[in-house]
């Protein structure tokens, strides 16, 4: 998995390729809290995430509440059709912004 | 030690002594002090509209009640409820005066409100924390011949106060009894009052984490369930460096917690880098041996409940413990009542709380449930259905949980929880338990040298010959072309633990080989934080096993590893 992000002001969007998953997800978390001062506006780019595992989707969530609490957004952008059924069957997409 | 925490400690330990001499004598006639207690309810409560449409005042012994009073179960109370909270009306089915609404964790249907009494809280504080630091004392005594000191202690339980629209509380009983003892908790709990009764959004985990390992004397840890420990444990090992760094520097990291409410938990905290270093070091060696008594040497004991659905996190939690922790297995109880209660440490058989409720016994081994047993009919090895008399406006209620008699003390029987009602697992007449299938997980995760974090199934019904099909949580890889050959070996092991599954599966043939399928690792961890970011008490949360509602088979099924074939699943429209 690699990293990638883009940040202007308070947006931040970070573009994610691989795998999120029980091995990679723990960079992802570093990743993201290192990251996360000071953003209100947050995209996670899923253009070229192949797969997210449980593992994955706990980083999504802890993200997300860490967005909510310190009142900014966190979008899910271009989500591909295995993703999104997952998403959809865990009913995540009920809690997370997909676009 | 502090002469205001010696005085808790002597007051907690006598009150704790005094709960346990009173199960005592009750345990030498069990049938008669139980009967004293239904007597009085029916005395009590003869006024209220339900007491005098079924005479309670004329009934004067079991028999009678028995014969008069019909079974209940919620239904025959909501709409009672309804007026109750509506319209506040009093005297319906309870006289005692009703101090909150305890919601149901759910765990065999909707969400409920269950009226919690006065006097049902009373009973509550009698059997929870003083019966437990008597235990331990008593425990440490005899083991160690030395008394267990009471100093600091962790609590997982967290309070969050919530309120009906006329302003009565709601919420977990346990969160209720603890807001009675909250100005005490400052002195000997490790956590602020901010993180006991949260204030605002904030990772529990390391809150919890953060100021136990701080104090390198804590000597107890409380829960209400295992797994809550567990989480946290699994959490410091995953990110112990951070929390170090924090503890050395006096900070709370900025992503745990919502903005607003770091402030006011700072002033709570300030640079310790010695107490950094002792955990780096501590923690650098790993976790491949137990790492509590290497943080706090001085731990001693922990409550939580660690059987049924919680005993594969109890056998988790002794790894991180090792051997030296004494655990209390706390309590069975549910919000309609505290029914049970440990009588020794390292013993997770409950005696029945006799001046808690009114017990009767539906033997599972008939389907005649017109007569029902009381304490002193119970035999050894047999299971029943436990019916309640509660002090909170329920009789003869129909709780839905079947309980196995393990042993006696004195005349009294012991029991464990078995089952729920419509959680047993059944295809052919096998009646699979809870307790059969973590045995089993157990005993399989040992074969094949992998631990089995967790586990849930359901049964797989359209084939001509049903199956169970198991989705196995591994602690590490797990290989996904096995399941042949791991279908074979559980079935084997359950029909070792479980004879009657081994009759229908291996002679009969009308039960398959089960299936199993590799559940991604960390899924059930994910559900558990999946709920409590929808709502849901830490305090409610329990491991999901069956898979009985779409909510529950859409997760664990969309969250197994790929590259499996989960069987007939197109009812939830997926194309594996």
């Amino acid at each position: 998995m690699t990293i990638k992000q883009k940040k202007e002001n308070d947006k931040l969007t970070v573009y994610i390729e691989g795998r999120i998953d029980t091995a990679t997800s723990p960079v992802l978390s570093e990743h993201l809290q290192r990251e996360l001062d000071g953003v209100k506006d947050l995209e996670l780019d899923f253009q070229n995430v192949e797969y997210i595992s449980s593992a994955g989707l706990r980083v999504l969530l802890f993200t997300q509440k860490t967005m909510i609490s310190n009142q900014g957004k966190m979008v899910v952008s271009h989500v591909n059709d295995d993703i999104m059924e997952t998403f959809e069957l865990t009913c995540f997409n009920e809690v997370i912004t997909i676009i | 030690m502090k002469p205001i925490i010696g005085i808790i400690d002597a007051v907690l330990v006598k009150k704790g002594k005094k709960a346990l001499a009173d199960l005592e004598v009750a345990s030498q006639d069990p049938r008669k002090a139980n009967e004293a207690l239904l007597l009085k309810i029916l005395d009590e409560n003869k006024d209220t509209e339900y007491g005098k449409k079924y005479d309670f005042a004329s009934i004067k012994s079991i028999e009678e009640y028995c014969k008069r009073v019909p079974y209940s179960d919620y239904d025959t109370y909501a709409p009672y409820i309804d007026r109750m909270v509506k319209n506040k009306e009093k005297n319906l089915i309870t006289a005692y005066e009703v101090i909150q609404y305890a919601e149901t964790s759910g765990s065999v249907g909707v969400q409920k409100k269950i009226p919690v009494t006065y006097e049902s809280m009373k009973v509550y504080e009698k059997y929870s924390f003083a019966r437990t630091k008597a235990l331990a004392d008593k425990y440490y005594k005899q083991t160690y011949h030395k008394h267990v000191p009471f100093e600091k202690g962790l609590n997982m339980l967290e309070t969050e106060t919530t309120t009906m629209e006329d302003g009565t509380p709601t919420g977990s009983v346990t969160g209720s009894v603890s807001r009675r003892f909250r100005k005490l908790f400052r002195l000997f709990l490790t956590s602020p009052d901010e993180v006991l009764f949260p204030i605002g959004g904030m990772n529990m985990n390391y809150m919890k984490a953060r100021f136990a390992l701080e104090e390198p004397k804590l000597v107890f840890m409380l829960s209400g369930f295992m797994t809550n420990f567990v989480d946290m444990l699994n959490y410091i090992k995953k990110n112990w460096e951070m929390i170090c760094n924090d503890i050395e520097h006096g900070e709370i990291n900025a992503e745990v917690i919502e903005e607003r409410v770091r402030p006011v938990m700072m002033k709570y905290v300030k640079r310790n880098p010695r107490r950094a270093k002792e955990l780096r070091a501590i923690f650098e060696q790993g976790f491949d041996t137990p790492i509590i008594p290497r943080i706090w040497p001085k731990m001693s004991w922990a409550c939580a409940i660690g059987t049924g659905g919680f005993a594969t996190y109890a056998e988790k939690y002794k790894k991180y413990a090792g051997d030296k922790v004494a655990i209390d297995y706390f309590v069975y109880a549910a919000s309609e009542g505290m029914f049970a209660a440990c009588i020794n440490m390292n013993d997770p058989r409950f005696m029945p709380l006799t001046d808690s409720c009114f017990f009767e016994f539906i033997p599972t081994d008939t389907d005649d449930d017109t007569k029902t047993l009381t304490l002193d009919q119970l035999e050894k090895d047999k299971e029943y259905e436990i019916v309640i008399t509660n002090q909170c406006g329920f009789y003869r209620y129909k709780i839905k949980d079947v309980i196995r008699v393990v042993g006696f003390h004195n005349n009294c029987p012991l029991i464990t929880f078995a089952y729920r009602k419509g959680q047993l697992v059944n295809i052919a007449a096998e009646k699979t338990t809870e307790e059969h299938l973590n045995e089993a997980v157990k005993r399989f995760g040992k074969e094949i040298n992998i631990d089995i974090n967790d586990y849930a199934l359901y049964i797989d019904s359209e084939p001509a010959v049903s199956r169970y099909v198991m989705l196995l949580e591994p602690d590490s890889p797990m290989p996904i072309d096995q399941d042949q050959k791991y279908g074979k070996l559980f079935e084997k092991i359950l029909s070792d633990i479980n004879p009657e599954y081994g009759f229908f599966a291996l002679v009969r043939k009308s039960i398959d080989t089960p299936l199993i399928l590799v559940q991604q690792q960390e899924t059930h961890a994910l559900w558990r934080e999946f709920k409590l970011h929808r709502g849901s008490s830490a305090n409610q949360v329990k491991p999901v096993r069956i898979l009985d509602v779409p909510v529950k088979q859409k997760f664990f099924l969309g969250l197994v590893e790929k590259g499996q074939e989960v069987p007939n699943w197109n009812t939830y429209g997926n194309k594996k």
